[in-house]
């Protein structure tokens, strides 16, 4: 039993995982240097592999938003029309501070693919159990682990994991979006939450 | 089958090329995008080739008489003041061109025409036969409430309906089927009328009712307004005009449906598409997109996209896909998902 603590929640995966918390590794640490972005969680059962997000929102959805919305906020808008004004559009963008959460979530995909491929290269030991997916044609599954305190949560991970889907097509990765009681074909960690 | 559509100059579109599949082709797009310009433009050509071939005294298409039946169709059925109206006013010069493209390249038609056409198009490629599989075009509303007496009034008056009303009517008065194909639309019906909850007739006096088991019958326009959508589509299954058409448009499916009755209506738009009905539809539901997807999830059948987008210059072009994942677009998708953004923000001030 091998068990990853992010934030407040806790992944307990079982005896037939291999699981890495990604952005704690030493390589990620030490030889990545935090130069590119991170999924969470690497996770592995024989040759099947599961990359990992988590956005552990409850209790903090006004500081996160706003992330679920694909389109960018008015503000932005209303200072790119500045830029235009001043003329500064050759020089100056301006774009949100907060990434859609699946555009984000693409971001942390390609860097770790990027890692990957860096640690294949270099025979890195710890990563190379997690590395198939960016030179074989393995199993890979982009789950995120997105907790929102929400009525209608389920459609909102379904709108969410459309989008997903649709960012993954040019990789040939399939993808989830689930909160904590996360029910993903496949993906059996038991998910805890302290209190 | 229609194997592709082209349009040069139409309305809003500068260029523009679908390629068709054999089952179901779905146009998603913003509103103004031309999306029911396209169905329609498609509708009529078949439609004009189809009624001719039907006339007792048909001969072989001509040119003489193809200009002036596909300008009157397409002026009947898009309703502009001539059928130049059609062509794009940005262009200058240039004229409109439409062609449609079929597995039997004797069907294949392209017309032509000037913003100052008035009665007449140019036909630059001439069918050389007539389309045997009539077209079936289903308008966003319902007609079965005004059904009664509309037929006589469309054709002894100048009103300004869309001819599309006049030829579904004429297919909504046909009788119901007989033998084996009776049966072929009944296990059509089915989940339909158990969403109604009746079954659809049309009673002598040229009226339709929906009869409810165990509550007599209902006049149709009391009957709520998604429901006798419904009883629309039930109605035309039990005629057989769904079922022996070569071709369905149907124009936002969804509207007036709760989500219910539109998983009911991709259901059967899916049964359709199986049996060998080339279906069109334009839609602006993110639930009926998913449904179709789901479907050919489950059981698969030859399924097409067409997202509508502006590009940098404004023009009008289509990202063409096989699965919904792919479709990169949908509006409806994304304003679903900015409204979370705002529900939170108003939450908390």
């Amino acid at each position: 039993m091998v068990d990853i603590v992010e934030g407040r929640l806790t992944f307990s995966f079982g005896a037939d995982w291999q699981v890495i918390k990604y952005d704690e590794s030493a390589w990620y640490i030490n030889q990545i240097k935090t130069t590119l972005k991170a999924m969470d969680i690497l996770a592995r059962k024989q040759n099947d592999h599961w990359w990992i997000e988590i956005k552990d929102c409850v209790g903090h959805e006004v500081a996160n938003r706003p992330r679920l919305s694909p389109t960018d906020p008015q503000e932005v808008d209303q200072a790119r029309a500045w830029i235009k004004a001043q003329a500064f559009d050759d020089t100056v963008k301006a774009q949100r501070k907060k990434q859609f959460i699946i555009d984000e979530v693409m971001q942390k995909l390609r860097d770790t693919l990027t890692s990957a491929v860096v640690a294949q290269r270099l025979k890195n030991a710890e990563l190379l159990p997690f590395t198939p997916p960016s030179h074989t044609n393995a199993s890979l599954v982009v789950v995120l682990i997105l907790t929102w305190d929400l009525a209608d949560y389920a459609r909102l991970a379904r709108l969410l994991q459309q989008k997903l889907n649709t960012a993954l097509v040019p990789y040939g990765v399939n993808g989830f979006v689930v909160n904590e009681t996360c029910q993903v074909p496949g993906f059996d960690p038991t998910i805890t939450r302290a209190v | 089958m229609l194997k592709k559509i082209s349009v040069k100059n139409l309305t809003v579109f500068r260029e523009l090329d679908l390629t068709c599949c054999s089952g179901l082709n779905v146009i998603v797009g913003e509103n103004g995008m031309g999306k029911t310009h396209l169905l329609k433009v498609a509708y009529s050509l078949i439609a004009a080739s189809a009624e001719a071939g039907k006339k007792d005294n048909s001969t072989d298409p001509t040119k003489t008489y193809l200009q002036k039946a596909y300008a009157d169709k397409l002026v009947g059925v898009l309703k502009p003041e001539s059928v130049g109206r059609l062509a794009s006013r940005k262009q200058g010069r240039d004229r409109c061109q439409i062609s449609l493209s079929f597995d039997d390249s004797s069907l294949n038609a392209t017309i032509s025409f000037a913003t100052s056409a008035k009665t007449d198009v140019q036909i630059e490629k001439l069918p050389t036969r007539w389309d045997e599989q009539s077209p079936l075009y289903l308008p966003t509303r319902e007609l079965l409430t005004i059904y009664p007496g509309f037929i006589s009034l469309y054709e002894g008056r100048h009103v300004e309906f869309e001819e599309t009303w006049r030829d579904t009517c004429l297919h909504l008065g046909a009788p119901t089927l007989k033998g084996p194909r009776e049966k072929r639309a009944s296990e059509l019906l089915k989940p339909i009328e158990l969403a109604m909850g009746g079954k659809v007739i049309l009673d002598p006096n040229g009226k339709f009712y929906l009869t409810i088991p165990g509550s007599g019958t209902m006049e149709m326009p009391l009957v709520a307004e998604g429901l006798r959508k419904l009883a629309m589509l039930a109605r035309l299954i039990a005629t057989g005009s769904v079922l022996d058409k070569g071709y369905l448009f149907w124009d936002e499916p969804e509207a007036n449906l709760n989500p219910r009755l539109i998983r009911r209506v991709a259901e059967v738009i899916h049964v359709l598409a199986k049996e060998g009905v080339q279906i069109f539809i334009a839609t602006h539901s993110f639930f009926l997109l998913k449904e179709l997807d789901l479907l050919s999830l489950q059981d698969p059948y030859p399924l097409r996209f067409w997202g509508l987008q502006r590009n940098s210059e404004k023009s009008i072009y289509v990202e063409e896909v096989d699965s919904l994942k792919e479709l990169t677009n949908i509006v409806a998708l994304d304003e679903e998902l900015a409204q979370y953004d705002r529900e939170l923000s108003l939450a908390n001030g």
